[in-house]
């Protein structure tokens, strides 16, 4: 069995010898604060949940533009008198494409994994063959999911920079922004901003929108760097916010008409379907107003709006199929429509399926909303762990074969090699020019072999004076070998030289250096 | 029999070079946390940096699958078989574990540094020691933020040579990111040096 501490070995390091040894099955990671598991199938990454990021299913369809808040309550009314799975039933209304479920799906997987991936302490356990039912087969690389937690990451660094924990309590700002004459903020900007009250800390926030706490902390730190609210006794000026272009949410795109949805009459309380419903895509506030004051005291202290101009652009003239833009905007909260939580289905979904029930019981389709709950209906038929792992593993063999440089090529190692050569095209974007038919004696004599990039792998991922602590598959076979041995074969290959590439030619760099002045 | 023991280097000289354009070149843009890479990419590339979800529309997001990857990557096109692919790694040391993917194949790199930022330095370090084992290539040392730094450039220049061990024959230039001519003259730098490589190979 593979288990082990997070101090002691990292998760994208685990993920990543998972990956190249195309496993399949369960890596449940566990801490005090919430556990979640990762499914693999052959060494992508197919399913994942969180018990901390559960922005659910529809509200991400929703949030999407691929489905409107009412269809979205008419298929959970559904689902709650028939059963079945939320994505099923949208996708069998035709309220969804498949690519947008699948969309949603991954976007899910990649929360999950961004939550597991930022730990640093925990435990973290592989049980080889166990399987989920999930609704899309999803295939999503382990070194995308890596550099997107890695994006993350430097966003949630910054972000804590301002607000230091999802325990803040955040404010309104008694003031407007100086020199502000129109304040305009999104919808999910809006949705965020009425639980701020002043006493509800950032998770609360984030419970009350039904998001997740990434999402909700980048809200607030945009609404924050606009000067909108801030957090009760720490003192920040403009200077602190970083790359306030591509944090910030840049000023809505067009007014449109004005929306169906208007200012929340009351100040609106967790699962208000009023605060969390504007559909508008911008919502304008311009000062002077007139007199009606915002929900919230502080603002209510000092009126600075009153009945927000809304402007939108009504969701269904969105075309969700529409072909994206080219220009990224990092960080920009969503000018999303309103995805109103339900309070039945939240309710419902706040049963947290553990993973390793779900896993190994059967109840395992988590990702949908309903199936949170644990007594939805599910089709899950996890297969059971294979005993012996620790005895009998051939990636174990292989790799260790590898490290001892003992044992001749074995198809495992053309297994091995040719994953990372997929990884490599996929990346260079030739993964339909590879397939290559490569005489034997040719592989043979190929002087980079396969089994150096294992070794650098293995050098790093365990070191010796990690042995220890190395997952205990590991730890026999290499335990047998005499130390100066090892330190010989670990010994760094020659570093390949850019001069020996034959297709890198002088009249190719030629041409690079003359384009790159033309630029 | 068509699997092989191919390394990825050798797959892609190997596939291109049945193909009519010339392979797309790699070079990779690295550097701690907060150094300017991604801005350094999104300088000079001429596509959308940062492909995540969130370098789409939102009107967009529901295809986000079909158009995303996770990464930091630029790439600038010269001619229709003229490419320069630019890659981004992730800055902090606990995903180390994809610099070496993201090396694979590449001709050079660039490593930046926040000279205003001694944690930068250190960290830094760290990685041009990996990168220079994972590929024999030219490679230059990009200095950002100098003038927060506190110091004169020649003093900034000397202590990142000295704090990352840099040889005397590898440049380091003070740039700001946001600059084309000054991200253009990092990418030149490898050029340059891979041209002087080739050049002294063949005359050896």
């Amino acid at each position: 069995m593979l288990k082990g501490t997070l101090d002691e070995f990292a998760l994208p390091d685990i993920f990543r010898l998972l990956s190249r040894s195309r496993k399949t099955g369960r890596l449940d990671v566990l801490r005090s604060a919430g556990q979640g598991s990762v499914f693999f199938r052959d060494g992508d990454v197919y399913f994942a949940e969180s018990s901390v990021s559960r922005e659910l299913l529809g509200q991400k369809l929703v949030k999407a533009r691929a489905l409107t808040q009412g269809e979205l309550m008419r298929a959970l009314d559904e689902q709650a008198e028939s059963g079945g799975r939320l994505g099923d039933l949208l996708r069998a209304r035709d309220s969804v494409t498949a690519e947008q479920l699948e969309a949603a799906l991954r976007e899910q997987v990649e929360d999950a994994a961004f939550d597991l991936l930022r730990w640093e302490m925990g435990e973290f356990d592989w049980t080889l063959d166990a399987t989920v039912d999930a609704e899309v087969e999803l295939r999503v690389s382990v070194e995308n999911l890596i550099m997107e937690a890695s994006r993350r990451l430097d966003e949630w660094e910054i972000i804590k920079r301002k607000i230091p924990s999802e325990d803040c309590v955040v404010a309104m700002a008694p003031t407007p922004p100086d020199g502000a004459a129109q304040i305009n903020i999104t919808p999910g900007e809006w949705r965020v901003l009425v639980l701020v009250n002043g006493s509800r800390t950032v998770m609360e926030i984030a419970e009350g929108v039904g998001g997740d706490v990434f999402d909700t902390m980048r809200t607030l730190y945009g609404l924050m760097a606009a000067g909108l609210i801030e957090i009760p006794g720490m003192a920040t000026t403009d200077d602190d916010f970083v790359s306030l272009e591509s944090l910030v949410a840049e000023p809505a795109a067009t007014p449109g008409a004005p929306s169906e949805v208007h200012e929340p009459a009351e100040p609106p309380s967790f699962h208000d379907e009023a605060a969390a419903a504007p559909a508008a895509d911008e919502i304008v506030i311009e000062e002077p107003a007139a007199a009606e004051p915002m929900p919230e005291e502080p603002l209510a202290a000092e009126p600075m709006a009153v009945e927000p101009a809304v402007d939108e652009q009504p969701a269904d003239e969105q075309s969700a199929d529409e072909e994206p833009a080219a220009e990224p905007v990092a960080l920009a909260p969503e000018p999303a429509p309103e995805p109103v939580s339900d309070p039945v289905a939240e309710t419902e979904a706040d049963a947290f399926v553990d993973p390793g029930i779900a896993a190994e019981t059967g109840p395992a389709d988590v990702v949908d909303d309903a199936a949170w709950d644990m007594e939805s209906e599910t089709t899950a038929e996890p297969v059971a762990a294979a005993d012996g792992f620790e005895d009998s593993d051939p990636f174990a063999e292989e790799v260790l074969s590898a490290v001892a440089n003992e044992a001749p090529a074995t198809e495992p190692d053309v297994a091995v090699a040719d994953a990372l050569d997929r990884q490599a095209a996929e990346f260079l974007g030739t993964a339909d020019e590879v397939e290559t038919d490569i005489p034997v004696s040719a592989r043979d004599s190929d002087p980079i072999a396969d089994k150096t990039a294992a070794v650098r792998e293995l050098s790093n991922l365990f070191k010796q004076s990690e042995v220890d602590n190395r997952p205990t598959f590991l730890v026999p076979p290499l335990e047998k070998k005499h130390e100066d041995e090892e330190e010989e074969e670990m010994e760094p290959e020659e570093p390949r030289r850019v001069e020996d590439d034959e297709e890198i030619t002088r009249g190719l760099i030629s041409r690079l250096i003359d384009g790159v002045k033309g630029l | 029999m068509t699997t092989s023991r191919r390394t990825r280097g050798d797959l892609i000289r190997r596939s291109r070079g049945t193909a009519t354009s010339a392979r797309p070149l790699k070079i990779v843009i690295t550097g701690p946390y907060a150094a300017g890479k991604t801005t350094l990419i999104r300088t000079i590339s001429e596509v959308a940096v940062v492909a995540t979800e969130k370098g789409v529309s939102d009107d967009t997001r529901s295809v986000k699958s079909q158009t995303t990857v996770a990464m930091d990557f630029g790439r600038i096109s010269f001619a229709e078989d003229l490419s320069l692919f630019l890659f981004g790694t992730p800055g902090q040391r606990r995903f180390e574990v994809m610099w070496d993917v993201l090396s694979e194949g590449m001709i050079g790199f660039i490593v930046l540094v926040n000279a205003a930022d001694e944690r930068s330095l250190d960290e830094a370090a760290h990685i041009l020691g990996r990168f220079r084992r994972y590929a024999d290539v030219p490679f230059v040392i990009g200095v950002t933020h100098a003038e927060d730094a506190g110091a004169s450039l020649n003093q900034i220049v000397d202590g990142v040579r000295e704090t990352l061990e840099v040889p005397d024959g590898v440049e380091i230039v003070v740039c700001d990111p946001r600059s084309k001519d000054d991200v253009k003259a990092l990418v030149l730098h490898i050029l340059v040096g891979v041209m002087a490589r080739l050049e002294q190979a063949a005359a050896s």
